[in-house]
């Protein structure tokens, strides 16, 4: 996310990207991240990226945004314009369950797209790593991985990938 | 043919405990005969809801399978020996029935009395004993012949899934009506036969995550498991509670009635404690992604929610036979469990898992 220098290792298969950014983790490094064409299973923990806050953002979203609806309905029932209706209680909560419970699903629904978009940073129309020549194909059979520490360079970099056999080593940014 | 593998938790329990699975229901049919002998038609009540819970499991499982030969998919891979277990032992649950279809009289009022359907032409043209037989046993029949078919093609077979599946909508809306809510015919609700089978789906996932059936090496790690739990915990309350509401808004006499009946003790309780482990615990406990990948966590779930839909059927069926019936429903429920369990959970589950081994 931050717009500094950004040094990408290009990789072949996932194996091996799984086993570069262990030992990027391992070396301590911070600002790491990948660009791959798919899920790899165990690649976050690989990175060390913590979970991601969007579940608990959405809890908070479908929360409020059920409450609200709710204070709405009883707001206009009860203190407003309130009208008996055959007998019933103005409070009438069996009814006002239901669309309090659609708009749960939608402020849920609503707040995870929100948070998505907050938490990754979309939309956005460029990346410093789109400058690496055939980046474009992290969308289809190459495995990058990104590091940004500005403490590391394509030396070191190289040096702790020793073995792994990067297909190449770039600085962009 | 490779060996069965080894099986988790409670499945491996079943199957080395099917002979005394089996006694034990027998035991308990015996003495719900004895009862049946001092007083039938509680003992019947009980019969029928016991009938109605493991039934309910195979009939769950019988439109897991129609479903999945509709549409495909890998997710059926995993539940396939244990569901496919229940599907081709839902003849048995004719033999169960058969004492209920004898006594039909001692349970349902309007068999001998058919001024007690709501109007003279349901009693003539529905609610009557020759009918109820051929719907029973249609329904039953129907269900083993397609159950069994379901199980033989393992595969995606569109056709047959949807056949099956319209069969199923239109028979267990008959059992649903017939069996469950002409106890008392003065009360009816178009979304029932939806609501059983939306119940019977809940308590079908509950039973694969109760028997953690997914292989060790990718058990939970699709979580398709609690997340088909949570959507039919969520379609079971939803039901339920829309049935509820149109009678509460609607306010009519005859129709309120049957709930008033059912808010008196002991069935208050039950009803709070259905809602409470049938829709409840699955939708809180599987929000967290660590218990939706942890077989464990779902297996206590899944008995959870076993144990409130059985409160709930206890709830649907017994008022009419009184208290009691509370006492009766749990004795039919070990028998008629004991003696299906030894059958689906023992023998015939063995003979599936080593002959679709490789068919899957």
């Amino acid at each position: 996310m931050s717009g500094g220098r950004v040094l990408l290792a290009e990789f072949a298969d996932p194996e091996t990207l799984l086993d570069a950014a262990r030992r990027a983790r391992e070396a301590g490094w911070r600002g790491l991240d990948a660009h791959v064409p798919f899920a790899i299973e165990g690649l976050a923990d690989a990175l060390g990226l913590g979970g991601t806050r969007i579940r608990p953002a959405m809890l908070l979203g479908g929360a409020l945004s059920g409450a609200f609806v709710y204070a709405l309905q009883w707001y206009s029932a009860v203190l407003d314009y309130p009208v008996n209706s055959g007998g019933r209680p103005l409070h009438s909560w069996p009814v006002f369950l239901i669309p309090a419970f659609e708009a749960v699903i939608l402020g849920a629904t609503l707040t995870g797209i929100l948070a998505f978009l907050v938490s990754t940073g979309l939309p956005r129309l460029h990346h410093p790593a789109f400058a690496a020549h055939g980046f474009a194909r992290a969308s289809q059979d190459r495995f990058f991985l990104a590091v940004a520490d500005p403490a590391v360079d394509a030396a070191r970099l190289a040096a702790a990938l020793d073995g792994l056999a990067p297909l190449s080593i770039r600085e962009v940014g | 043919m490779s060996s069965p593998p080894a099986l988790p938790g409670a499945a491996a329990w079943l199957r080395a405990h099917a002979a005394w699975l089996c006694l034990g229901g027998i035991a308990a049919a015996g003495l719900l005969v004895l009862w049946g002998l001092a007083a039938p038609r509680v003992a019947l009540g009980g019969l029928l809801a016991g009938l109605l819970f493991w039934l309910g499991i195979a009939l769950g499982a019988y439109a897991l399978l129609a479903v999945h030969a509709l549409t495909g998919g890998r997710w059926l891979a995993a539940f396939f020996p244990v569901l496919a277990a229940a599907v081709v032992t839902l003849p048995v649950f004719a033999l169960f029935a058969l004492p209920l279809l004898l006594q039909a009289d001692a349970v349902w009022p309007w068999v001998g009395d058919p001024g007690a359907a709501r109007h003279p032409d349901v009693a003539r043209w529905y609610l009557n004993l020759p009918g109820f037989l051929t719907r029973g046993a249609v329904a039953l029949a129907g269900w083993s012949l397609l159950g069994l078919l379901l199980v033989g093609s393992g595969a995606r077979r569109p056709g047959l899934g949807a056949a099956a599946l319209v069969f199923h909508a239109v028979a267990l809306s008959a059992l649903g009506l017939d069996w469950v809510l002409s106890l008392e015919p003065a009360f009816h609700s178009t979304a029932f036969g939806m609501w059983l089978g939306v119940l019977q789906l809940l308590a079908a996932l509950a039973w694969c995550a109760l028997l953690e059936t997914e292989p060790a090496g990718t058990r939970g790690k699709a979580g398709d498991l609690a997340q088909m739990l949570m959507a039919a915990a969520l379609g079971a309350a939803y039901l339920g509670f829309v049935q509820y509401l149109v009678v509460w808004y609607g306010n009519l006499p005859h129709k309120t009635e049957w709930y008033l009946e059912r808010m008196a003790l002991p069935w208050l309780p039950m009803e709070v404690a259905s809602l409470g482990l049938a829709a409840i615990l699955p939708v809180l406990a599987l929000l967290p992604a660590v218990t939706r990948r942890s077989p464990r966590a779902l297996a206590w779930v899944g008995a959870g929610v076993l144990v409130g839909v059985l409160l709930r059927l206890l709830w649907l069926v017994g008022p009419g036979f009184g208290p009691l019936a509370v006492l009766s429903g749990l004795l039919g429920t070990v028998a008629v469990g004991g003696i299906w369990l030894g059958l689906a959970g023992g023998p015939i589950a063995a003979r599936l898992t080593q002959e679709m081994r490789h068919g899957t």
